[in-house]
């Protein structure tokens, strides 16, 4: 500690990108035992510089202290890949002892036959796929056709002179399943998913934000094949004739140079986007080679509504359901209304069970009965498309929406 | 930077984030995070401020109201909290209320075309024309290319003469701004008053692109469209020069009619006589029943 803190401060507060500067103050803090500190320290030089081995270590090593075993190895084994790397004594020690707590468990179980070992299954993350999507077959043929065969098949997409890769806009009102079904391709497409929201990006410091999102395309372009997915992307490339500050611009401008590739290389990496405000979207982001696929993603069809409420009501006691009267009643209904639907039937027989003790499941009626109360969440956004379509003379980016309020009688 | 300083890093952080989703219109986002940050920092006044923003943004006036008085009864200067309770209070209609706010502000900050330009809309609404000019004038000497003096100054040119007269705020806004939504509305409704309502509908259709549930914007749109429909044609000369033409188109008609009566043979001069009043009937009626149907 030759260092004073005021020193260091003083130092990073005139100069906020030296790395090594900050490297050693985040150590100081580690050194006094202001772990939390230390943590943020690590955290900022790591966004800062993505493949700072060092400063992943730090960080491990923070964590640890803090109590936090399993994030302290993880970060530890990122470290380990990273150039530069130098191991640590105490958490090399550490790792060893995880690696043999990690060993498979065995156990026995009593089978009622005979005594046998069994390996217990290693949670793996769930994926979904395509099937997991209730309904929208059309939807469905449309992606596989214009992105996920395109990715795995390039070559015969060569030949017809179209390109795998590249970027694809999914938009409709909210709660419909974009989400769902950005994982659903990047499962169909044998690809790592890369997530990102507008809280991975945003940053209080003058060119963080824009050296986060950088950082989302590098972990992308290092994991490919990979989709790297942005949710509400209106918020990250929101249109710059709206924007007022010069933060959000440069956000946008940084988003346009990444997605456009200058000096590297996005060949398999599918860039997805998702919104329910297709036109807060910068125009920029929506011209060829961009987001120049625009996808539309309707309210679940009646089918696929049968089917959520099945979903929903699977391992919830219930009396004589018929899933397809209660699709009927829901017309333009997301996913998300029909949970909330699903939810108030619940409340209702809770209510009536407390009052006068009768103890039964969900029936139709209850069903019935919810909903009448509830609205579909979808008509406030197709309300806005109709403005769009009817009224503004929209574009061809919106004919599928056209063609959905033209066949349900909203045009 | 120190764990001392942990708080006022994050309350900063926070506002920053919430400051950025409010700009993009994510309000519910927003509003979790500026909840969550008045959770943690409940004398932050600019969350406070950030929160009946929201309310307000999200068409809840009697809260964003509620909120604002709240903040301005512990900040009593704060900037913010009163052009948001002079707006609220504008459109709740206490227009005399609202006025002494801008005034208290004006008082407060005498350099801000921000506030010159808030107390000219003021006077706009309330038709205090030459008051609102001078308003929009001592705005722009401060800052010469307020974007909203000059839409102020420009819609008073065009009020004081809609027959398209050249408006030099008008052009100096679409040159320093071209990009703002109240350059375009501006323009549309310059196009309109000078007779070019295709142009202006053209213009009108591109903002409702970029802003598609503003119901001003549709509206605008709907009368646009109903101005230019083909079975518009025949009240062409009413469109463009407005009462004049109607008094002369009637005119002609009445004397026409009467020397018909004369010259012409009765049957003839019958039938002139009624498509006369079906095109009385139709001036009236037809317009109206488009817009309702557009």
């Amino acid at each position: 500690m030759s260092e004073s803190r005021e020193d260091l401060e003083r130092g990073l507060l005139s100069d906020p990108f030296n790395g090594e500067l900050r490297g050693r103050y985040a150590g100081w803090l580690l050194d006094s035992s202001e772990h939390a500190a230390s943590l943020a320290q690590y955290e900022i030089l790591i966004r800062q510089s993505p493949e700072n081995a060092s400063a992943h270590v730090g960080a491990a090593r923070a964590l640890l202290r803090l109590g936090k075993a399993a994030e302290a190895a993880r970060y530890y084994a990122h470290a380990r890949q990273l150039s530069g790397f130098a191991p640590h004594e105490e958490l090399e020690a550490h790792l060893a002892a995880t690696a043999r707590t990690h060993a498979p468990r065995l156990s026995v179980v009593d089978g009622g036959r005979s005594d046998t070992v069994v390996e217990l299954a290693v949670a793996t993350q769930q994926r979904t796929r395509f099937d997991d999507i209730a309904g929208l077959e059309d939807l469905k043929r449309t992606i596989r056709l214009q992105i996920i065969e395109p990715f795995l098949q390039p070559g015969l997409f060569a030949k017809f002179k179209k390109r795998a890769g590249g970027g694809v806009l999914l938009y409709g009102p909210p709660g419909c399943g974009k989400t769902l079904i950005a994982r659903a391709v990047a499962t169909e497409c044998r690809a790592e998913f890369v997530s990102v929201g507008i809280s991975d990006v945003l940053n209080l410091y003058i060119g963080e934000s824009e050296r986060n999102l950088a950082a989302m395309f590098d972990k992308a372009r290092h994991s490919r094949p990979c989709v790297l997915f942005f949710d509400e992307i209106d918020a990250l490339g929101f249109a710059r004739s709206k924007a007022h500050s010069e933060h959000t611009r440069q956000i946008v401008n940084e988003f346009l140079a990444q997605l456009d590739g200058f000096g590297t290389d996005n060949r398999d990496v599918l860039i997805l986007a998702a919104t329910n405000m297709p036109w807060d979207v910068d125009s920029a982001l929506k011209r060829p080679g961009r987001f120049s696929r625009q996808v539309f993603v309707p309210p679940p069809d009646e089918a696929a509504r049968a089917h959520i409420v099945e979903l929903k009501l699977a391992g919830v006691p219930h009396e004589d359901i018929d899933p397809k009267a209660i699709a009927a009643l829901t017309p333009h209904f997301s996913g998300a209304d029909i949970e909330g639907l699903v939810e108030l039937a619940k409340d209702y027989v809770l209510e009536e069970h407390l009052a006068q003790h009768t103890e039964r499941g969900i029936r139709q009626q209850d069903l019935q009965r919810a909903a009448q109360s509830v609205n579909a969440s979808t008509l406030d956004w197709l309300r806005t498309a109709r403005n769009l379509v009817k009224y503004a003379g929209a574009d061809d980016a919106y004919s599928e929406v056209g063609r959905y309020l033209k066949t349900h009688k909203l045009g | 930077m120190s764990s001392d300083s942990n708080g006022p890093r994050d309350l900063a952080a926070i506002e920053h984030e919430a400051h950025a989703l409010v700009e993009r219109r994510r309000y519910a986002q927003a509003e979790v995070t500026v909840s969550r940050g008045l959770k943690e920092f409940p004398d932050s006044t600019q969350l406070q401020y950030l929160a009946a923003f929201i309310d307000y943004a999200c068409d809840r006036p009697a809260a964003a109201m509620q909120g604002v008085k709240m903040l301005l009864s512990q900040a009593p200067q704060h900037y913010g909290a009163r052009t948001l309770y002079a707006q609220l209070l504008e459109n709740d209609k206490q227009l005399v209320e609202a006025e002494r706010v801008w005034i208290d502000l004006l008082r407060d900050y005498p350099q801000s075309a921000d506030c010159f330009a808030g107390y000219g809309e003021l006077m706009l609404k309330t038709l205090h024309l030459e008051k609102a000019r001078r308003l929009a004038q001592e705005g722009l000497r401060h800052s010469p290319e307020h974007a909203d003096c000059l839409y102020l100054a420009a819609m008073i040119d065009l009020i004081r003469n809609p027959r398209g007269a050249r408006s030099e705020h008008l052009q100096l806004m679409l040159r320093e701004h071209p990009e703002h939504v109240r350059s375009a509305v501006a323009l549309a409704v310059a196009l309109s008053a000078s007779g070019n309502n295709r142009g202006a509908l053209r213009i009108a259709q591109e903002v409702l692109r970029q802003r598609p549930n503003s119901p001003e914007l549709v509206e605008m749109v709907r009368e646009l469209k109903a101005q230019t429909h083909w079975s518009m044609l025949p009240l062409y000369p009413i469109q463009r020069w407005g009462w004049s033409a109607a008094i002369v188109i009637t005119l002609v008609a009445i004397i026409g009619l009467r020397v018909g009566e004369r010259a012409l043979p009765p049957s003839l001069s019958e039938t002139l006589t009624w498509i006369w009043l079906g095109y009385v009937i139709y001036s009236w009626t037809w317009p109206r029943l488009l817009r309702r149907w557009i």
